[in-house]
């Protein structure tokens, strides 16, 4: 089966002194149905992962693929397209349109969404006008009584719960997510993760999360721990028990002594790309 | 991309309204001073053409007001005897010589017109001044006894009136005035002087109506309105040097002072050219600032949207329509203003004509339409202009350094 992002020894560096690593040969590929998890210290490059992976930062070194085409070679065109239609974000800092309601906001998104899918004019000003879906995406997060809002009436929660609908409401194949349930009390970060599943039950699309929250990764179907520019994928089964590996390197014992103590339990992200 | 901008320009009120009064300015500014040259320009183009009369003759009394007389519409109740007319006649190199009776300025006080006009007598007989410049008779039309001239004479009557270009209009094309009733006889072409402001009538009409008006009594004490004249314009022989005829019409008649009409234009035209020497420097400076002013604007509107334009560029919007999104929502705002300030420049214009043309003895003249057209249009080619100029540098910043990238890379939410 043809992943939907594939990363292949994947480097990033940033030019800074000295200059900085985030990712140092990262391979990873996210197979279609899939719910990823990425876990590691803040500040260690796991938002530039999902950024080069989505095509908004490019690598140094190595091949980013979506569907299998090399995105290094796609013009900004083509990338443009891949970003109506392919590859959504949830950015760690709830971006929003500040002029628009919460509702315009969806709207908005839906509109860039439904034309990158090739409706017709008249379908996809049908589309917008079928407010019926904006609404019920506000409902599914709590956010039925606040369509009318402008962002900055909206708490920092509620408008984290907006970019979700947004993201969602998109319906791309793949949906890139950074700390999504920041500011998120747990029965919404549960209700998150629920659309999360629901997102990719069809096993067409894939979600990547970042995020420190071991209980929510704990819950995907792939778990990677980013650290020191290498990822590692906590080994499939071992995630309820025993759990050191992934809570080592969180407490700050580096990679290597994570792998180290986990005998093994850690493998790179490699063995999932092939 | 509509949407978003305008909503950006209707909820962030606050940001549009600073950035359309500094566009508002630089166009009104701009607007408001091709208006008032033009007029004033025209008004000394009108005046040179127009002035029928080569030399003007005045009783010495009103002697240091000759450019309020030719200009500004300003009576002066200085007389001269009515012997001055033969006088001036019998002397060399005068061709034509007509008498005008100033009578007083009225307003709606006395009168059924609207604001402030002057009311002149005129000999239709020997008026060579109007006649040619009466609408319908045509360019270059009528001088001396002209055919215009003794239509016009029949047709004015005892009680016409003759309308300046910007003088009043009458309801009705019948007037009150200072107890008479009137009827319009006609209307006069755009001189550029003050026979632009007065309302004509027949010169003994008007020597009736100071004769009977108690604001001229004390003037009657020791004169006859009947027996007075306040000014001659006189046209000179073809050939015959205009300075030496005016000395000689001073001469000639006691009491007078003779005054060359194209000296008083060379001197306003010098003038005028001095003022738009400096109104061209501001000018200059004003669109300067200007431009600086909206880039900066225009920079710290990118700067604090760069943000929200990187989400556009996540959500696939691609470089240029993000960048296109940005400058339709300064484009409209600029737009905007950019019409409101025309607008008012329009509107303003003529009152600033006025108070130059009233304090400085300027020759003011209607601008033609076709003036103001071209002035919107340039107000509002500048404001495109001034706005490309202005947005160059936050567009170029945007091309340089992708909203989206900078977005990715957390350096901004």
């Amino acid at each position: 089966m043809t992943a939907l992002i594939e990363l292949r020894d994947v480097v990033k560096e940033f030019r800074s002194d000295p200059p900085v690593r985030p990712l140092d040969g990262v391979s990873l590929a996210v197979q279609p149905g899939q719910l990823v998890a990425v876990t590691g210290v803040s500040g260690k490059g796991k938002s530039t992962l999902l950024n080069v992976m989505g095509g908004l930062l490019r690598c140094d070194q190595g091949t980013v693929r979506f569907k299998g085409r090399d995105m290094g070679e796609l013009r900004v065109e083509e990338l443009d397209a891949l970003h109506r239609r392919g590859i959504g974000f949830v950015f760690q800092t709830p971006s929003l349109f500040q002029a628009l309601t919460a509702r315009e906001n969806l709207v908005l998104a839906a509109r860039m969404a439904g034309k990158a899918k090739g409706q017709g004019a008249q379908q996809t000003m049908r589309f917008f006008h079928e407010e019926n879906a904006v609404d019920a995406a506000l409902a599914l997060l709590g956010l039925a009584d606040r369509a009318d809002h402008l962002p900055a009436e909206l708490s920092v929660g509620q408008r984290r719960r907006l970019v979700l609908v947004r993201a969602l409401l998109a319906n791309h194949d793949v949906l890139l997510a950074d700390e999504p349930t920041n500011d998120l009390d747990d029965a919404w970060s549960e209700a998150v993760f629920d659309l999360f599943r629901s997102f990719v039950s069809s096993g067409e699309r894939a979600v990547v999360m970042v995020t420190h929250d071991l209980s929510y990764a704990r819950k995907a179907d792939r778990v990677y721990v980013l650290d020191d520019g290498v990822l590692w994928e906590e080994a499939a089964g071992v995630a309820a028990e025993p759990v050191r590996p992934v809570e080592s390197v969180l407490s700050g014992e580096g990679a290597a002594a994570a792998v180290a103590a986990s005998k093994g339990d850690a493998t790179p992200g490699e063995t999932d790309a092939e | 991309m509509f949407y978003l901008a305008w909503r950006n320009i209707t909820r962030r009120l606050g940001a549009s309204v600073l950035t359309a009064f500094i566009a508002f300015v630089a166009v009104f500014m701009v607007t408001a001073s091709l208006l008032v040259v033009s007029s004033l320009e025209n008004g000394v183009r009108l005046s040179r053409d127009r002035l029928g009369a080569d030399i003007m003759v005045l009783p010495a009394g009103a002697s240091g007001n000759t450019s309020e007389v030719l200009f500004c519409a300003e009576p002066v109740n200085v007389y001269l005897p009515t012997e001055a007319l033969d006088e001036a006649a019998a002397v060399s190199g005068v061709a034509q010589v007509t008498p005008q009776f100033f009578t007083q300025t009225v307003d709606e006080s006395c009168c059924s017109v609207v604001g402030v006009t002057r009311i002149v007598g005129i000999d239709p007989a020997t008026d060579f001044v109007l006649a040619p410049w009466i609408v319908g008779a045509g360019e270059g039309g009528g001088s001396g006894e002209s055919a215009e001239s003794a239509a016009f004479g029949a047709e004015l009557g005892d009680r016409g009136i003759l309308l300046g270009a910007a003088a009043p209009a009458i309801e009705g094309g019948q007037a009150s005035i200072l107890g008479e009733v009137f009827q319009v006889a006609g209307a006069l072409e755009p001189t550029g002087t003050s026979v632009d402001e007065t309302i004509f009538m027949d010169i003994e009409a008007a020597r009736a109506i100071a004769a009977q008006s108690p604001y001229l009594t004390r003037l009657w004490a020791d004169a006859d309105p009947f027996e007075a004249v306040s000014c001659l314009m006189v046209s000179v022989d073809d050939g015959a040097d205009a300075a030496t005829v005016a000395q000689e019409l001073m001469a000639a008649i006691p009491g007078s002072v003779a005054v060359r009409t194209s000296d008083m234009v060379a001197s306003v035209s010098s003038q005028l050219t001095v003022i738009e020497v400096i109104a061209l420097v501001f000018l200059v400076m004003l669109v300067l600032l200007a431009v600086v002013a909206l880039a900066g604007r225009f920079a710290a509107l990118a700067s604090s949207r760069m943000g929200e334009l990187g989400l556009l560029r996540t959500l696939g919007v691609s470089r240029g329509r993000v960048g296109g999104s940005f400058a339709l929502e300064i484009g409209l705002v600029t737009l905007a203003a950019a019409v409101v300030a025309v607008m008012v420049a329009c509107a303003v214009s003529g009152e600033v004509v006025g108070v130059l043309h009233h304090s400085f003895s300027m020759p003011g003249a209607v601008v033609p339409a076709q003036t103001y057209g071209t002035a919107v249009a340039a107000g509002l080619l500048f404001a495109v202009a001034l706005s490309a100029v202005a947005l160059v540098q936050p567009l170029v910043r945007m091309m340089r350094h992708d909203p989206q990238e900078i977005l990715a890379r957390g350096d901004l939410s």
